[in-house]
C-alpha cells in the first residue's frame, strides 16, 4: 500500500495529465455539438 | 447460422447510416459513461492505492498504470484507424471516413499520454527524459501520424478527397504498430520487455496486475465512449442541413 506521504511528484503531474487528457477528450465534443445544435436553431428561426 | 449473418449483414449496414448512429450513440453513450468511469477509478485507486510498492524502483512504478493503458489504447486506436481506412478506400464507406477524422485526435492524446508519462517514469529509473531506443521513437512516429492525419484532412476544402486522402496514408502508418509491438524484441533497446503476455506467465505480480488490467480495460471503454461522441458530434457538423437533423434539433421527430 502507498505511503501517502511519499507520493511522488511525477506520479502527481502523470495523474494529473492523465485526467486532463479525459476532460479534454470529453469537452471538446460536447462543446461542438452544443455549437452545432445552436448553429441550427438559429438558422431555422431565422 | 443464416440468421446471425444477415443480423450482422444488417447491424453492418445500420452503421454506414449518419442518422442511425447519431440516434444509437446518444441512447448508447451514457450507458458507457455510467460503466467506464467506476471501473476507471476502482483500477486507478487499486494500482496506485493499494497495490504493494515494487522492490526495485518503489513507489514510481505506479505510472504503470496509466503508462501501458495509453500506450495499448494508442496502438489500438490507430489499428481501428487503419482498418476504417481499409474499409473507405474499398468500399467508400463514409462512416468510415468520418471514423479516422473523429479518432485521430483521441489517439493522439493517448499517445502524448504515453510518451510523457514514459518520460515522467524514465528520468528517475533510467536516468534520462529521453533516449532515442526503438521503442521510443516508434511511438513518436506514432504520434507524428496521429498528426500528420489531422493536418492532411484540415488541409482538403473537399471532404470526399479528405477521406480518401486521410484513408490510404492511415493504411501506411500501420506499418508502425508491428514494429512498435516487436520494438523490445528486435532491437537492443532500454525500454523494458513486455510485461504482460499472453501464452505464458507475465513478469508481473498478481497483485500489481490484476490493477493493471483493470485501468487496461477502463482505458478501453473510456476511449470508445469519447470515440462515441466525437463520431456523433462530427455527424452532426456535416448533417446540419439535412432535415432528419434540424427536426431532430428542433424536437420535430
Amino acid at each position: 500500500m502507498i505511503d501517502l506521504t511519499n507520493i511522488s511528484t511525477h506520479l502527481s503531474i502523470v495523474l494529473g495529465l492523465t485526467f486532463l487528457i479525459i476532460l479534454i477528450n470529453l469537452v471538446i465534443p460536447l462543446r461542438k455539438l452544443k455549437r452545432i445544435k445552436k448553429q441550427v436553431k438559429k438558422i431555422e428561426s431565422a | 447460422m443464416n440468421n446471425i449473418f444477415s443480423t450482422v449483414k444488417s447491424f453492418y449496414h445500420k452503421l454506414g447510416s449518419f442518422p442511425w448512429f447519431y440516434k444509437f450513440s446518444s441512447k448508447f453513450i451514457p450507458i458507457v459513461f455510467i460503466l467506464g468511469f467506476p471501473i476507471f477509478f476502482l483500477g486507478i485507486i487499486w494500482g496506485i492505492y493499494f497495490s504493494p510498492t515494487d522492490v526495485t524502483q518503489g513507489e514510481i512504478y505506479r505510472i504503470i498504470y496509466l503508462h501501458v493503458p495509453a500506450a495499448s489504447v494508442a496502438q489500438t486506436v490507430y489499428f481501428a484507424m487503419a482498418i476504417a481506412g481499409f474499409v473507405y478506400v474499398v468500399w467508400k464507406m463514409k462512416m468510415a471516413g468520418l471514423f479516422i477524422y473523429a479518432m485521430a485526435p483521441i489517439g493522439a492524446s493517448f499517445t502524448i499520454l504515453a510518451l510523457i508519462s514514459g518520460a515522467i517514469w524514465g528520468q528517475p529509473t533510467w536516468g534520462t527524459w529521453w533516449i532515442w531506443d526503438a521503442r521510443l521513437t516508434s511511438t513518436l512516429v506514432l504520434l507524428l501520424f496521429y498528426l500528420v492525419i489531422i493536418g492532411l484532412y484540415s488541409s482538403f476544402d473537399n471532404k470526399k478527397s479528405a477521406d480518401q486522402a486521410v484513408s490510404i496514408l492511415t493504411m501506411v502508418g500501420a506499418i508502425n504498430l508491428p514494429i512498435i509491438k516487436k520494438s523490445v524484441d528486435w532491437w537492443n533497446t532500454l525500454h523494458q520487455p513486455a510485461t504482460i503476455k499472453v501464452f505464458s506467465e507475465s513478469s508481473i505480480a498478481n497483485e500489481m496486475l490484476y490493477p493493471l488490467l483493470i485501468c487496461i480495460f477502463s482505458f478501453y471503454i473510456l476511449v470508445f465512449l469519447f470515440g462515441l461522441m466525437a463520431m456523433r458530434a462530427e455527424i452532426a457538423k456535416r448533417e446540419l442541413n439535412k432535415s432528419w437533423f434540424k427536426n431532430l434539433v428542433l424536437g420535430n421527430d
